[in-house]
């Protein structure tokens, strides 16, 4: 594969070693995730009983795009309302300690693994965990505050809030919940640009992690 | 006519001499396998491109990616710590002084570049790594010795037989990227596309026009040269080059990850030529060479050095070493804290901070962990907290132990069912910070393990508990 591309693109080693290479491999991957990307698409998620390992009910239609995001974890949904720039709502299935929650956009990769919240993690441990998974989507200064008690069906969990800012200078808020119950991991995540995104449709994240039980 | 000939033309050569022009540098770098006298001349101080040329055309690149670095997320929004680098490097550039604007970008790996205009970069990564002003101020002038001497000129027309095809790859990124970015998941993974393929551009555009941060072998020796030059005429230690550059492989050693540590270690992202054993051997026999050359600091000196810069560093201390534990590779981040140490300063944080490396490398999934959990073939995996606890308790020796101390190795005590410690290091949390936000969640921790406790007393009742703060 690299030698055709090399080819087409006359690309000399000898005057330029590192250029080809960073060339090659970036549209490779690019075209790998385009490619990939071609053959799913988004499924309603109707308003209602939601089912995964962790059961929520929706106040709304919202869609489920986690078909389409190729390096995500299978053990975690995706749901938007508007587009992923604009709102997104993640939620897990009960997490063991070697599954991740969210994965960086090149893929869990024993050179770059995705962060793991371990065995028997603690409330507090869990907001930590929160911050480094979301920084390993690309975004900077990621903070958890305001961290309140939350309880689901009888099992405590934390509702905390996150900061945060993209590369480009835009400002994020998220709102997470986070919880451990018979020894695996629940967590549920709201994102979205501070500016109007975040209010409009954080009822509808509210009323999705208030209505989480566990199984 | 004859006059003014014999007055112009010594004036013509001394501008056009190398920055190292002294009989003694020129044979001491000749010592050191390094040839100044084959490096273009030093440019005029205040030299503007000539219109139309190439030098202008890449000024005008230049331009346009500092615009963006300008407005960039990733630019420090601490004006304080850019008022500070940009002093050293007029410091360091002396007579050329004003013709550099220097950006600090928060990023958590080791970097800084200068582009043909005078706009600078510089990671936070560097700052974080470096362990005295002397070495930073060698970083800036290794930059300045680049853009002193036209490197990037050079470096364009050794790159020109590829424009075409370096042309024609970013056109295919392109692209490639727009269609994938349609696609994306997500934003951050749009973003991250964009990032990836637009970085690629910028790299592979202003390659083909300069690629100057891609110099050869033999500018980037000189180069350090110039930086050995400039930092010590501005009153900078003469041993800090070696220093850094010796460190930096070290750190590469240190990594967590086999392909790093079998990786040549770079010192710019963007170059081409790692940085090698030799080099430290080239400045290290160039400095002997140079005659004033002393092979052990007075550790008074060298103390007194470091402590001056944490100073400088220390608000910024903590944040920087919370991004670098981000980057998850905490043998390196071991490894900086660990060179943290020689300051005899803000020992209970960087302690503390060693115990944050160490405890997040005990959960860390290894390569065999994340295939088992791929295909479903998961196994039990025992992980060992005791460097991380052992790291925390040495924290709690020391006055300035951040109080989250107490309750991360409370957190790993009660992994590891030592319950009446856990007990005690989270109750002295709470003591010392009642209004934590955070206190309600470790005080349901707390009644947990007392309702624990009071069910099955083990003979650990009795053991020592967590180490109080010393008094300051």
């Amino acid at each position: 594969m690299l030698l055709p591309l090399q080819n087409l693109l006359n690309l000399k080693p000898e005057k330029c070693d590192l250029m080809p290479k960073l060339i090659v491999r970036a549209s490779l991957i690019a075209l790998a995730l385009g490619l990939a990307s071609c053959a799913a698409t988004p499924v309603l998620a109707p308003k209602g009983e939601f089912n995964g390992g962790q059961k929520v009910s929706l106040d709304r239609d919202w869609s489920d795009v986690s078909a389409i995001y190729v390096s995500n974890n299978k053990k975690t949904r995706m749901l938007t309302l508007d587009g992923l720039m604009l709102n997104r709502l993640y939620i897990s299935d009960g997490l063991g300690a070697n599954d991740p929650f969210l994965i960086g956009p090149l893929g869990n990769r024993a050179s770059d693994p995705a962060p793991v919240g371990g065995d028997n993690p603690s409330l507090s441990e869990q907001i930590s965990y929160m911050e480094r998974s979301v920084a390993t989507l690309g975004y900077l200064a990621v903070e958890a505050k305001s961290p309140k008690p939350v309880d689901l069906g009888g099992v405590r969990a934390v509702r905390f809030e996150l900061t945060m800012r993209t590369k480009e200078g835009l400002n994020y808020k998220g709102l997470a919940q986070a919880t451990s119950h018979k020894g695996k991991a629940y967590y549920i995540l709201y994102l979205a640009p501070e500016v109007h995104y975040y209010d409009q449709s954080l009822k509808n994240a509210v009323a999705a992690m208030d209505s989480a039980r566990l199984t | 006519m004859k006059t003014a000939a014999a007055l112009i033309l010594p004036a013509l050569l001394m501008t056009a001499q190398p920055y190292l022009a002294s009989a003694q540098d020129i044979k001491a770098a000749a010592k050191a396998s390094i040839s100044l006298d084959k490096d273009t001349p030093r440019r005029k101080v205040g030299e503007k491109p000539v219109p139309s040329s190439l030098e202008e055309g890449l000024w005008h690149e230049s331009e346009k990616v500092e615009t963006k670095a300008k407005t960039s997320g990733e630019r420090t929004r601490d004006l304080a710590l850019e008022a500070y680098v940009q002093g050293l490097m007029d410091k360091v550039m002396k007579d050329h002084k004003g013709e550099s604007r220097v950006y600090v970008m928060e990023r958590p790996v080791f970097n800084a570049s200068m582009a043909p205009n005078g706009y600078t970069e510089v990671w936070t990564g560097l700052l974080l790594r470096a362990q005295t002003e002397d070495e930073v101020a060698f970083v800036l002038g290794h930059e300045a010795g680049h853009f002193l001497h036209n490197h990037s000129i050079s470096a364009y027309q050794a790159f020109k037989d590829g424009q075409n095809a370096a042309l024609a790859a970013s056109m295919l990124i392109a692209v490639v990227a727009m269609g994938a970015q349609a696609n994306a998941g997500s934003y951050a993974q749009a973003s991250d596309i964009g990032s990836i393929a637009s970085g690629l551009i910028d790299v592979v555009y202003l390659g083909s026009i300069a690629s100057y941060f891609s110099y050869s072998r033999d500018k980037e020796s000189y180069a350090d040269l110039y930086g050995h030059a400039l930092s010590t005429a501005a009153g900078f230690d003469q041993g800090a080059g070696e220093a850094l550059w010796a460190d930096r492989l070290k750190e590469t050693s240190a990594s967590d990850y086999d392909k790093v540590r079998k990786s040549p270690t770079r010192i710019n992202i963007f170059g081409s030529h790692p940085l090698e054993t030799s080099r430290v051997e080239a400045l290290q026999t160039y400095n002997k060479n140079l005659g004033s050359y002393q092979t052990t600091i007075n550790a008074e000196d060298r103390l007194a050095a470091l402590q001056s810069y944490r100073a400088k560093i220390r608000p910024y201390l903590s944040r920087w070493l919370e991004d670098d534990l981000k980057r998850q590779d905490y043998g390196q981040t071991t490894h900086i804290i660990d060179q943290k140490l020689e300051a005899k300063q803000d020992l209970g944080l960087l302690y503390f901070y060693r115990g944050e490396a160490l405890r997040l490398k005990a959960i860390k999934p290894s390569a065999a962990t994340i295939r088992n959990a791929k295909e479903g073939t998961e196994k039990p995996v025992t992980i060992d907290f005791s460097a991380a606890i052992k790291a925390y308790e040495t924290a709690l020796t020391y006055p300035d132990a951040p109080p989250m101390t107490h309750k991360q190795v409370g957190e790993l005590y009660r992994r590891t069912n030592e319950q009446q410690k856990a007990l005690e290091a989270l109750r002295t949390y709470l003591r010392l910070s009642p209004e934590a936000e955070d206190a309600w969640m470790v005080d349901d921790e707390v009644q947990k393990l007392t309702k624990a406790l009071e069910a099955a007393p083990t003979p650990e009742a009795n053991a020592p508990t967590a180490p109080e703060p010393v008094k300051p």
